[in-house]
């Protein structure tokens, strides 16, 4: 019994602090979304938040932020995979590892303005293809109804990322499983989708998700390097709070957005779920 | 074709140290040749050479007339049982077992046959669906062991496929392989550095020490008659003994050693060469009176089925064996003779 | 057939040379040419300027360096970034040490689940809890102090802190734990000299990226911060807006940048393994 009571209050703290935070945030939220705390009128239950909430402009933001979520995950993964190989046949791994590595400690907002610089109108990249004769104009990378920008700079952060936990999964896999493989005939795509890739899609699925989550929900990237329409759903749900003064709908896009988070998550242990079996 | 497999001189580097050095066999097609030494001897190195994983520094490879040097072991007809088995921890035995079948594309229906066959053979048949950590060591080296089969390989090579299970597995599943490469009539290389499996199931031993071949022969052959110490006393046990000088009484050779006369009938005998006699040959408290030796017993070993034991003559010791019923103690002075037909001369260094 | 192989052995070692120089190059692309773009739009002479035509800037000097940190916020941001991130990481290692000892070393029901649970913050969207958390703040009345930013970068980044917290507290050998008490040390003796000495690494591994993460953090700062108490990244955020100025924004990202490559040195100094790998791999 005073164990049970020592247990409890050891993971007070902890576990206590979140689960006050998270309860009071999101349930401010949810309340919000539902018409309470209204500063701008009365305060009341009232759907009128969630009925329009399905607007055009948060159907684009919403598709917006999936792709810049599924582009920023999936596509760095190929090049995560596709670097392993590489690296894996060079000399200086290790060196070349931590320098790799960069990205990672380098705040999203400074890599968002690092490669903004470089794609500017006057920037070194359209310096270069001009010199080049590839183009005749400078390209306007950043203003243009393009997510380009964000695309490269969330894989430039996050890339690194994957590699971080992608490489040691590959370097772990058994080489006489691989030469099993090569002596009954599998070349080298083959060893790939039969043997590399499936032991480990456990460590691709947690690469994957992770980078979804955290750049599906971004605000600073796209809001530097972003298009002019749409915002991302993070800068859209800051947007209506304070510069249309609509809380409630703020709320409501703020709730939204942590449903699509929880269904996926729920999609990624139910696939983890599958692997172990 | 004349050989299944010819290496010619074959010669692999590590840095300074040279692991195979002028290596040269030829196997015949339905031959089961096994490669026998200790740790470093070369014999896993010459069998991933064979395999494709590790390229000749100096040497050719042939399978029959085709050159094999430059080709990458996905393209090579053989089938390999890894020691650690390499199953496929993420695909089920019925997926390990086609998947030589899958990359060269055979049927659906081709595929499960064949799975079925090879399960068959193997006697694991009804667990295709089963996952390799769901299945004990002796069952996992089975799976290996039609997964490597299910291709109908020309030639098929084994790296030490045994030395993860417990001795008595160890022999039944040896005698199935046997039985299975002997059915089938498939050339193959086995490695391994246990002497009875070597002599056991192979056609020819191959005896390797330090990159180079000591000997090879029948197993019969070796046994009997060494050409070296490294061989005499590599496989089983051998007394070796040095001739000091040669003499000849009543028409029969003798050769004078260091725990005393010896009958040798060889007309290579002369001064400077050895003789090896195999403890088992050795008898103790002799009826006859020729060549008669006599030692002090210096250790006793009771080994069940005969007793080991060490005599010192002169100075040196014999290795002796007894049956297990004989009195002998530690002390006694005891007689021995060397049987004529069981003193070999070694005619090798 | 000696040539052949000789041939083979030298496409081989070309290929590695090959494969060397394409990853060093993308290296380069990536990561070098990046960092030392910015480095010279920080460095450009303003009398001069950098036109277009050019390749490197004509003249160089420190002038937006010292502009910035005499005219503008950006030494109250450094500072305020280092108070804030010091009192997060105190305040977050000894929330999280507790909880980590309870997860690390006593056998509860749900663990794993609580495990997850402990993750939460980390998969939801940061500005919805910054603009929530914000009002909330804003009717306690921490809005716009250094407490409600603390507050708001401690929830962040509990998860990470527990998480390799735990992961050291469960390396810990029980018989290690279980001799100190035969030796006759007491509670508190034996925290002291087996538990903490043992998180050590654990501990500075999580320190430092607590630290770092909390120096750049931005959609709490910027939110429940501003205008009063400006960091660096909100600074940076500002300058990225309508007066774009490149050279202001380039000093700006260098001076974010700064900490994190001393802090990173100190890792990889003292700490011999990979942690920051392990750790994360550990999800």
């Amino acid at each position: 019994m005073k164990k049970r009571l020592k247990t409890y209050l050891f993971l007070l703290p902890g576990i206590g602090y979140i689960l006050f935070f998270l309860v009071v945030i999101i349930g401010f939220m949810t309340m919000q979304s539902f018409g309470f705390f209204n500063y701008t009128g009365k305060s009341g239950f009232t759907l009128q938040y969630w009925n329009s909430l399905f607007s055009r402009r948060l159907l684009d933001s919403f598709i917006f932020s999936l792709k810049v979520g599924a582009v920023s995950s999936f596509g760095s993964l190929i090049i995560t995979y596709l670097l392993s190989f590489a690296i894996k046949g060079s000399y200086f791994q290790k060196t070349i590892l931590s320098i790799y590595k960069v990205p990672i400690f380098i705040p999203a907002l400074v890599g968002s303005f690092l490669i903004i610089n470089m794609f500017d109108y006057s920037g070194i990249v359209n310096f270069i293809l001009q010199s080049l004769h590839i183009i005749q104009e400078p390209i306007r990378f950043r203003s243009q109804n393009s997510a380009f920008l964000v695309y490269l700079v969330q894989i430039w952060k996050n890339m690194p990322f994957q590699l971080l936990i992608m490489y040691p999964a590959i370097q772990s896999i058994r080489k006489d499983i691989l030469d099993a493989g090569r002596n009954l005939g599998a070349g080298r795509l083959r060893l790939f989708t039969e043997i590399i890739f499936p032991l480990t899609l456990s460590t691709s699925l947690i690469a994957v998700i992770l980078v979804f989550i955290g750049t599906f929900g971004d605000f600073a990237v796209s809001s530097t390097a972003g298009p002019i329409y749409p915002f991302s759903l993070s800068r859209l749900m800051n947007y209506t709070a304070y510069n249309q003064q609509n809380w409630g709908l703020s709320a409501a896009i703020a709730v939204f957005m942590i449903i699509v988070i929880t269904a996926l998550v729920s999609a990624y242990s139910y696939l983890q779920q599958k692997i172990v079996k | 074709m004349a050989t299944a497999i010819s290496i010619r001189n074959l010669v692999k580097k590590y840095g300074d140290f040279t692991a195979v050095d002028h290596f040269s066999i030829d196997i015949a097609p339905g031959e089961f040749v096994t490669l026998l030494g200790s740790s470093g001897c070369g014999k896993t190195t010459v069998l991933r050479t064979i395999a494709g994983f590790l390229e000749a520094d100096e040497g050719e490879i042939y399978f029959g007339d085709r050159f094999m040097n430059n080709v990458p072991p996905e393209k090579r007809d053989i089938s390999m049982m890894f020691q650690s088995y390499a199953l496929f921890p993420h695909k089920t035995v019925e997926n390990n077992v086609n998947f030589g079948l899958r990359m060269h594309g055979a049927s659906k229906e081709e595929q499960s046959q064949k799975v079925e066959q090879g399960l068959e053979m193997v006697h694991l048949s009804g667990l295709n669906n089963r996952k390799p950590q769901e299945l004990s060591g002796g069952q996992q080296q089975r799976v290996a062991l039609a997964r490597a089969m299910a291709v109908t390989p020309q030639v098929l090579l084994f790296d030490e496929p045994l030395s993860n299970l417990d001795a008595k597995l160890r022999e039944t599943v040896r005698m199935e392989i046997r039985a299975i490469q002997r059915k089938y009539k498939i050339t193959t290389v086995y490695v391994t550095h246990d002497q009875e499996e070597a002599l056991s199931i192979s056609d020819r031993v191959v005896v390797m020490n330090s990159g180079h071949i000591m000997q090879q022969g029948t197993p019969e052959e070796i046994y009997k008659n060494p050409k070296n110490a490294f061989t005499a006393c590599f496989i089983g046990k051998s007394n070796v003994l040095q001739v000091e000088s040669v003499f000849c009484k009543e028409g029969k050779s003798f050769a004078k050693t260091a725990v005393g006369e010896i009958e040798v009938d060889s007309p290579d005998l002369k001064p400077g060469v050895s003789i090896s006699v195999r403890p088992e040959d050795i008898v103790v408290h002799p009826l006859n009176q020729t060549n008669v030796l006599s030692g002090r017993v210096s250790n006793v070993v009771f080994l069940g089925r005969y007793k080991q034991v060490s005599v010192t003559s002169n100075g040196t010791e014999m290795l002796v064996e007894v049956d297990k019923d004989v009195e002998v103690a530690e002390g006694m002075e005891i007689t021995y003779t060397i049987p004529v037909s069981c003193v070999n001369l070694l005619k090798e260094e | 057939m000696d040539s052949t192989l000789r041939t083979k052995k030298k496409l081989r070692k070309i290929t590695k040379i090959i494969l060397t120089f394409f990853v060093l190059q993308i290296l380069f692309v990536a990561i070098f040419i990046p960092f030392c773009y910015t480095i010279l739009w920080s460095l450009v002479d303003p009398e001069v300027g950098w036109s277009y035509t050019s390749l490197f800037p004509q003249r160089l000097s420190f002038y937006h360096w010292i502009y910035q940190f005499t005219y503008t916020q950006v030494m109250q941001g450094l500072i305020n970034g280092f108070i804030i991130a010091s009192w997060t990481t105190m305040l977050t290692f000894l929330v999280a040490l507790p909880t980590s000892y309870a997860l690390g070393r006593i056998e509860i029901p749900g663990k794993e689940a609580l495990k997850i649970f402990v993750l939460l913050p980390m998969v939801l969207p940061g500005m919805a809890i910054a603009m929530f958390l914000g009002r909330i703040l804003f009717y306690l009345g921490l809005s716009q102090t250094y407490a409600g930013v603390i507050l708001g970068h401690v929830f962040m980044n509990l998860p990470f802190m527990i998480r390799v917290l735990t992961v050291s507290f469960e390396g810990i050998p029980q018989d290690v734990v279980e001799v100190s008490a035969v030796l006759g040390a007491n509670r508190f003796q034996r925290f002291r000299e087996v538990y903490l000495p043992l998180i050590i690494p654990g501990f500075f591994a999580a320190g430092l990226n607590t630290f770092i993460s909390s120096l750049e953090e931005f959609d709490i700062s910027f939110i429940i911060g501003q205008p009063k108490i400006p960091t660096i990244s909100t600074i940076l955020f500002s300058s990225m807006g309508t007066n774009f100025v490149k050279t202001q924004v380039s000093v700006n990202s260098l001076l974010l940048i700064i900490p994190n490559f001393i802090l990173l040195f100190l890792i990889e100094r003292v700490l011999k393994q990979d942690y920051l790998g392990a750790s994360l791999g550990k999800l």
